[in-house]
């Protein structure tokens, strides 16, 4: 064993130390500087994680990031009606759009056989995802509900002996109550892969979330479409003392029945803020 | 003597040579005068004793027995240990401050790291140093995750790299050939997510194009090649036999799995054309791979190529009959294509036993 042989324990002393170092001035690095977004959330778009019985030791908070798409076909589930779901493929997604974010769908369009056709073969790709609070998009999915379910209840008065639209009268009321008070207001509205651009286009750090997700491409009747499958970073860890904060204001509710089943007005604030790597991080918090 | 590896093998010499040289006292062929024996006896009893104090060697057949329950008992308390600290951080992290939480998590390699260095002084065996060591590897991997969750980092397959890194160093700073297999295992993923994000993809899904792995894997397997000054892989217990069998299993695997599953392929053709393709690499690399350790004398790539012709080959066959033929005559196949494979490695073993040579 030569003399290099009795220094790798040294070396490899350095090396753990060099790479605490980067990953901590990486981070130092992205909550310096203005944040690239600050915005001020509720329980409804930060809601308690569901825990396993697997994690039930897990001593640690970290909220779950809620959000939604707005697809081009609205209010098809009759069970839960006005729900917003992240994933899927939101109604600006296009083919223009893809275009647009640099896929080449002319070369990436096979000419002959069914095997290009795979969805296999498309890779899912890292994309900035741009997520709007409580703005026009969330405002106008509303109005949409509220003319949507108007439409149900004058039907409802035309025919008051039609009890299953009765039903659907109730169970959609209910939905539409969800979506009023519990259901998350952040919606992504649009993706991009240059995050100045991004800024400038939206240039409100209090309404516009950025941040990385995955966009997956998929062929449907052998036109190519895309969908949001989800962000890289959807838990966010609460340190002290917020998430002692959090554990009283819900009579720690995750450490007792280990999953959120709280469908009232939310609980809780948070600050979250997203800086210069897009990485998130909570900032002060209170009750409501 | 330079490693315990090449001192065993003394060892194993001198027990070889003694328990000769009684057979052939028995079959009055050869009886060695008290001046010689005493001269051998003196000889090999210093041997083995500077042999057994310097590399800790077992000596006899009771000793390597109970070497091998000891291995065993190292790893697994290695991996007990190691899943302790886990959960006993998940346990109690929510309570501390995110100051002490960072503290403790870049603390713990370190420390574990010292404590193997001081245990590798004092120990003659070598298990609590390696099973120390698989605790600070662990503890490396807990210390990157944990800070990736705490301060909401994006997950990134640079720490791949950071624990190949510090896996490699650890193994050849205190011979640890478990580490060195996971310092390659985290080196190969980390080269097939750089390859695999290269083809646009984003690096967590690299596993859904098998054909990723392929460069890494010829990279690894010729690791043992390149010896330099600093680094020569025959001074380490088994290392180069650990790279070729790896180089091996993560080209053969792919090729395997592709030559069933051809849509995975980034090939954009028939999956009936991939698939035969990949069947007739398999079976050509793995032939190639037997052919080559014959010439090198390496028996770990004989048995690696050994191990994946036989699976092409029982594949193949279900492939084309399991469907079509009787069972009794399926089964009845492929006894026959194992006599006929036993008749070809007896060829190849007689062959070898006339070119002679010993094995590494």
């Amino acid at each position: 064993m030569n003399k290099m042989m009795n220094k790798l324990p040294i070396i490899a002393a350095a090396f753990l130390i060099l790479v605490n170092m980067i990953v901590l001035a990486g981070v130092n690095y992205n909550r310096s500087g203005e944040a690239n977004a600050n915005l001020q959330l509720t329980e409804r778009e930060l809601s308690l994680p569901y825990r396993s019985y697997r994690q039930k030791e897990n001593s640690g908070l970290a909220l779950k990031l809620n959000w939604g798409i707005v697809p081009a076909k609205l209010f098809t589930n009759n069970y839960r009606k006005y729900a917003l779901y992240s994933h899927g493929t939101p109604n600006w997604l296009t083919e223009d759009k893809l275009k647009a974010l640099g896929i080449f769908i002319d070369s990436t369009k096979p000419d002959i056989n069914e095997a290009a056709f795979d969805n296999g073969k498309l890779p899912a790709e890292a994309f900035i995802i741009v997520l709007e609070y409580n703005g026009e998009t969330f405002q106008a999915l509303l109005r949409k509900a509220e003319k949507d379910i108007q439409k149900l209840r004058d039907t409802v008065e035309k025919n008051p002996d039609d009890g299953g639209s009765m039903k659907q009268l109730k169970r959609d009321e209910e939905a539409l109550t969800q979506l009023k008070t519990s259901a998350s207001r952040l919606i992504a509205i649009d993706a991009g892969r240059n995050l100045q651009t991004l800024k400038e286009k939206y240039p409100d750090s209090s309404q516009y979330l950025m941040m990385r997700g995955e966009l997956r491409r998929y062929w449907a009747n052998r036109k190519l479409s895309a969908r949001i499958n989800k962000l890289f970073i959807s838990n966010i860890h609460v340190p002290l003392p917020y998430s002692e904060e959090v554990n009283e204001i819900t009579n720690r509710e995750i450490s007792t029945k280990g999953y959120n089943k709280w469908k009232g007005e939310p609980r809780y604030r948070f600050e979250l803020n997203v800086g210069k790597r897009l990485e998130p991080w909570v900032g002060e918090a209170g009750g409501l | 003597m330079d490693n315990k590896f090449k001192a065993q093998q003394r060892a194993d010499q001198v027990q070889a040579f003694n328990a000769e040289i009684k057979c052939l006292k028995d079959e009055n062929v050869l009886e060695l005068d008290d001046n010689q024996r005493i001269a051998i006896s003196r000889y090999q009893t210093s041997l083995l004793e500077a042999l057994t104090h310097q590399f800790d060697i077992d000596t006899n057949v009771r000793q390597k027995q109970l070497s091998t329950g000891m291995k065993i008992a190292s790893f697994v308390g290695a991996l007990a240990l190691a899943a302790s600290i886990f959960f006993l951080f998940y346990q109690f992290w929510g309570y501390l401050t995110t100051p002490v939480q960072v503290s403790i998590l870049t603390a713990a390699p370190l420390l574990t790291l010292l404590l193997t260095y001081l245990i590798s002084q004092r120990e003659d065996t070598g298990y609590f140093t390696k099973l120390m060591a698989m605790v600070s590897f662990a503890c490396f991997v807990l210390n990157l995750v944990m800070l990736g969750q705490i301060f909401n980092i994006a997950p990134s397959d640079k720490a791949l790299l950071a624990w190949a890194v510090y896996g490699f160093l650890l193994a050849y700073a205190f011979d640890i050939r478990l580490l060195l297999a996971m310092a390659i295992l985290s080196l190969a993923a980390f080269i097939a997510a750089r390859v695999g994000s290269w083809s646009g993809m984003y690096w967590i899904y690299t596993g859904e194009r098998p054909e990723n792995l392929l460069l890494p894997a010829m990279i690894i397997f010729s690791v043992p090649m390149f010896n330099n000054r600093w680094i020569n892989q025959k001074n380490f217990n088994g290392f180069s036999p650990i790279y070729r069998v790896f180089g091996c299993m993560l080209f053969l695997i792919p090729v395997l799995v592709l030559s069933n599953w051809g849509r995975g392929s980034y090939l954009n053709i028939e999956p009936d054309i991939i698939e035969g393709f990949y069947q007739l690499t398999g079976f050509i690399v793995s032939a190639g791979l037997i052919a080559l350790g014959i010439k090198k004398q390496w028996s770990d790539v004989i048995n690696t190529g050994n191990v994946f012709f036989v699976l092409f080959l029982y594949t193949k066959i279900f492939d084309w009959w399991w469907e079509i033929m009787p069972k009794y005559l399926f089964f009845l196949v492929i006894a026959l294509s194992s006599v006929l494979m036993l008749f070809v490695y007896k060829r190849v073993r007689k062959q070898s036993q006339l070119s002679g040579g010993p094995d590494e």
